[in-house]
């Protein structure tokens, strides 16, 4: 007897087996990410009459987003000031097309004046001060064109440009609104 | 060591800094070049007709004066600038020379109304940019050093010119 339990005392530690569970989670965050980038420029308008001009965006978003848009001039305009019966300023209407992932309506397109397109101004979807902006309703754009159309109107008779120089520029904002 | 190891990973996902929203331009550029012309309305003869001679003694009277009808002209440019030059009006049927009691020569004044300015005979004027009317008016005849004018037909020249800068 006294053999046997000396035995079983001998045995106990590697008797009876005891689980000992390690649980490790493994996760990641994918950060959202909206890039945006000229890919072409505008080409010179002829401002001998009304017309427009093409250019594009490269869009890469992996989430909703909103794109605003800020002119600094508001027109596109010669620094000369102008007499009587003349004008120094070509307004123009800007019209954004950036297409989807998914979704209705898409491509997203909005058309705002270059009126409100100045800072501060909200009056169009467009308009740097416009809180929403030109939404995608959520849906990402992954590595999409965005065409920028510029639409300009010259002035009626008896109003004339005046000589010179015009230029505007267009500053495209993209911000994430996953 | 692996606890702190983990907890360094996670701290590091939250440290990255706000970046500004990404932003791209485009110029839309123009030019608008500089040029004058005529928008309606043709060249007009300033026609004064048969002039008045003082019958006492055949001296050239008062005419008054003569207008052509408005033409609407512009300049775009802010450096365009206005040429005037008249010539005399010369006896075209009597070419005699002027001797002492006789001339072939009438003078007169010119004006030029340009959208309400003035100018009168003279190279490269400041204009600038300017639309509206342009009329030319021939005034003051005077017979060349007060001579009585000889019988016949004058005629003189006025050229106005428009050249366009920015």
């Amino acid at each position: 007897m006294a053999c046997l339990l000396l035995a079983l005392l001998a045995l106990s530690p590697a008797g009876v087996a005891h689980a000992d569970v390690l649980t490790v989670n493994a996760k990641g965050t994918i950060g959202t990410s909206c890039t945006l980038a000229a890919s072409s420029q505008f080409a010179a308008p002829d401002l001998s009459a009304s017309g427009s001009v093409t250019a594009q965006a490269s869009v890469n978003c992996n989430t909703g987003f909103k794109i605003n848009a800020l002119s600094a001039n508001g027109a596109i305009a010669n620094g000369t000031v102008a007499p009587a019966n003349f004008t120094n300023l070509v307004p123009y209407a800007l019209t954004l097309s950036v297409p989807l992932e998914s979704g209705t309506p898409n491509p997203i397109t909005a058309t705002c004046a270059s009126s409100t397109l100045v800072a501060g101004q909200s009056g169009c979807a467009l308009s740097p001060a416009d809180p929403g902006g030109l939404s995608s309703g959520g849906k990402a754009s992954i590595n999409k064109t965005a065409t920028l159309t510029v639409a300009y109107t010259v002035p009626a008779l008896p109003t004339r440009l005046i000589a010179g120089s015009y230029s505007d520029t267009i500053t495209l904002t993209i911000a994430a609104v996953p | 060591m692996k606890k702190l190891l983990l907890a360094a990973v996670a701290l590091s996902a939250f440290a990255t800094p706000a970046l500004a929203d990404p932003q791209a331009s485009w110029n839309v550029t123009g030019t608008v070049a500089a040029q004058c012309g005529a928008i309606a309305g043709n060249d007009a003869d300033l026609a004064f007709g048969s002039l008045n001679i003082n019958a006492s003694d055949g001296t050239l009277a008062a005419n008054g004066s003569k207008s052509t009808t408005s033409q609407d002209v512009y300049c775009n440019g802010g450096s365009s600038t206005i040429s005037v030059a008249a010539t005399p009006m010369t006896n075209q049927t009597n070419t005699s020379a002027e001797d002492s009691n006789f001339t072939g020569t009438i003078n007169y004044t010119t004006d030029v109304n340009f959208a309400g300015s003035h100018f009168g005979v003279g190279a490269t004027q400041s204009l600038g940019a300017k639309a509206g009317t342009l009329v030319v008016t021939a005034s003051n005849l005077t017979a060349n050093n007060s001579k009585r004018p000889y019988a016949g037909d004058y005629q003189g020249t006025v050229t106005v010119t428009l050249t366009p800068g920015v």
